[in-house]
């Protein structure tokens, strides 16, 4: 199933689903299920879309993040991958701003000498 | 009562949650959340966050960084509010800086996803207890693969070594 970027091309134009489903005379949940990947929807359904957001068919349809390659080398896009799924909600951080402090600092002294 | 006491940048995050500021951490900031450890962590001056571009969201944010001792300004100079519907507009960046040179850089567009995009599968980690909404590992990466400045290639660069050093 094609997912799609009809609700982010609307959002860009300051536009709810709500509202394009309205205009486009759609029942919110299609189009909202289209949107998600978990409808189908035609050619000509997205080039209505388009048409009425005023841009191409082919911004409106997206690949799924796995098929939009971030290295060559497929082994590091599945380590990518392995290392978000492991991140849980709730996992602790605190750490982490305190790092990123100490490098500001770091910036800042060195800026002061310069 | 105190007030609990965080680093500036939690406090700020803090804040955004109570007064409920969309906002998700993107950047190198937000790839760090995703290391195990300081040593896999990358050194980064500003702290990114991609605010959902809305005139109240950027409000709220704004005023809650005056409030903190903030110093807010654009990139073409000193922030004026009366400009802030025209920032919006353009979906423009502001900077925040406190006295102690702490930078919060306030995104209302990164390249390659909308806001809700981002927001719809952040990460929430806790800082203090204070949930902090982080955008997706592999989006962040993508939009600095998609934005493609020098920066941001010198980047991937390295992040893709410490993959490769890591799986070794």
């Amino acid at each position: 199933m094609v997912r799609t970027h009809i609700r982010g091309e609307a959002l860009l134009r300051g536009m709810t689903l709500t509202e394009v489903a309205k205009k486009l005379g759609l029942y919110l949940s299609n189009l909202s299920a289209m949107d998600s990947g978990t409808r189908p929807v035609s050619l000509r359904q997205l080039s209505k879309i388009a048409q009425f957001l005023h841009c191409g068919v082919g911004d409106l349809i997206l690949g799924s993040e796995e098929e939009r390659p971030l290295f060559h080398e497929k082994a590091l896009d599945r380590a990518v991958d392995k290392i978000e799924a492991l991140s849980e909600d709730g996992t602790d951080k605190s750490w982490v701003p305190k790092v990123t402090l100490a490098w500001n600092r770091h910036y800042v002294k060195a800026k002061k000498k310069r | 009562m105190n007030r609990p006491r965080f680093d500036p940048y939690t406090e700020v995050l803090h804040a955004f949650n109570q007064k409920g500021v969309r906002y998700v951490v993107v950047g190198v900031s937000g790839i760090n959340y995703y290391a195990k450890s300081p040593s896999e962590s990358f050194s980064t001056q500003d702290y990114d966050l991609f605010l959902e571009n809305t005139l109240g969201n950027l409000k709220k944010a704004v005023g809650i960084l005056s409030r903190l001792g903030f110093h807010v300004a654009t990139k073409e100079g000193p922030f004026r509010p009366d400009h802030i519907k025209e920032i919006v507009q353009r979906q423009g960046t502001l900077m925040a800086t406190n006295p102690q040179g702490i930078q919060i850089e306030l995104l209302l567009r990164i390249s390659g996803y909308v806001f809700r995009e981002l927001e719809k599968d952040a990460k929430i980690f806790l800082v203090d207890e204070v949930p902090i909404r982080v955008g997706g590992l592999r989006k962040l990466l993508m939009s600095k693969k998609i934005a493609g400045r020098e920066k941001d290639r010198l980047f991937l660069k390295r992040y893709q070594a410490n993959l490769t050093g890591n799986m070794l």
